[in-house]
């Protein structure tokens, strides 16, 4: 190859060979001392870091840190979703409900779409349970959405929070399977206007309270 | 070390004597097979190196190029190191010390593969363009009747930048461990 030729011809001598290691190996000691230390680091032992200002260059990223919760403090808009806020004051419901074997009851809290409820529910024994909401413009008259079910084993509490996905009422429908009766106690906090009760044929409207 | 001017110096080095296409492209070729390995293998597998000590040996990868550069193994240990196994292996060396910096990130568990995948094929086309400059710079350089000089000249500095590496981060391995 031709040029390996080229190559082999101005091949260095030993000499020059290792003198150029050594000087690569003192430039690299003296720069390193003098200039990346002290600006990387700030080990300044010779004080020539200090005397061309790199220390202050160390200082700078050492200084970020703490620069940072400073402009944390600063008062930021909050992410959309984090709150909701509501024309009016929000209401507060208890009820207690007995099921006797076989007997099934609903409670249902008309509400706009976006706004909370905070529920608890606990009962003597397991129920089966929808949580469940029907719209006020629904598709045809059975439409409805299932946001939990538990129709098997049942439960005997649940306690959450809850975003009304819709315009229109929602609760919860339970149901004694068992052999015993059971009385339920439901207790609800939120920005609904009115609540039912679906036992028979004919829904009862509830009295909701103002929260004392 | 985001910037990856250790990877230019060392890739510089190998180029520095190579004169056809075909060469060039085998040896960065080789190169990019021994980092794609380790960074794909590493971020996997979630090895943590010590990246100061990743990144100490790619200084001396640096300094061994430029040394091999001045004809120095031939000339005193009368043996010269095969190129492209040592181009293979430094490679290796390089995508652990890529592993550990993409894992300084965040790293969502979906697409992990499709991630580093477009990471390294970041890092190549950086590495490509980087190289064409520094092609077009060394292919005029070598038509000056002082290059051969100057060449020499040139690998002691490459190898003056491989021992700052290599003091740089032998200092930061010490800082890190006496600040933690």
């Amino acid at each position: 190859m031709l040029e390996q030729k080229e190559y082999q011809y101005i091949s260095p001598s030993k000499k020059a060979i290792a003198k150029a290691t050594g000087v690569a190996l003192l430039v690299a000691i003296v720069i390193l001392f003098t200039a990346v230390l002290p600006a990387e680091y700030g080990i300044d032992p010779l004080k020539t870091g200090a005397a061309l200002h790199l220390t202050d260059l160390s200082k700078a990223s050492e200084k970020k840190p703490e620069a940072a919760p400073v402009v944390a403090a600063r008062p930021v808009p909050a992410p959309a979703g984090i709150y909701t806020a509501q024309p009016k004051g929000y209401k507060v419901d208890s009820e207690d409900l007995t099921l006797f074997p076989g007997d099934g009851v609903e409670i249902k809290y008309h509400m706009q779409k976006g706004a909370g409820m905070i529920y608890a529910w606990k009962a003597t024994g397991n129920v089966q349970y929808e949580f469940h909401g029907e719209p006020d413009k629904k598709p045809n008259k059975d439409y409805f959405e299932s946001y939990e079910l538990d129709n098997q084993a049942g439960k005997d509490r649940s306690y959450g929070s809850f975003i009304a996905p819709t315009t229109g009422i929602h609760g919860w429908f339970w149901e004694n399977k068992g052999k015993k009766q059971v009385d339920i106690h439901l207790t609800t906090a939120g920005f609904y206007d009115s609540a039912k009760m679906y036992a028979g044929d004919k829904p009862d409207e509830l009295e909701i309270q103002d929260p004392k | 070390m985001v910037t990856g001017y250790d990877h230019i110096a060392f890739l510089i080095g190998v180029v520095f004597f190579l004169y056809r296409l075909k060469d060039i492209v085998q040896y960065v070729s080789l190169f990019t097979l021994g980092h794609s390995i380790t960074l794909l293998g590493g971020v996997l597998g979630g090895i943590h190196a010590n990246p100061y000590a990743i990144d100490a040996i790619i200084g001396l990868s640096v300094v061994y190029k430029a040394f091999d550069n001045m004809d120095g193994f031939r000339r005193f240990f009368g043996f010269e190191p095969n190129t492209k196994l040592a181009v293979l292996i430094f490679g290796l060396f390089h995508g652990f010390g890529l592993a550990t910096k993409l894992q300084e990130l965040t790293l969502s568990k979906d697409g992990l593969i499709t991630n580093i995948i477009s990471f390294n094929v970041g890092v190549e086309i950086g590495q490509v363009l980087a190289l064409s400059a520094i092609l077009i710079v060394l292919s005029i350089w070598r038509t000056q009747s002082g290059f051969l000089r100057q060449a020499f000249a040139t690998n002691t500095a490459l190898m003056t930048v491989g021992f700052i590496l290599v003091g740089y981060q032998a200092a930061g391995y010490f800082v890190a461990s006496h600040a933690s």
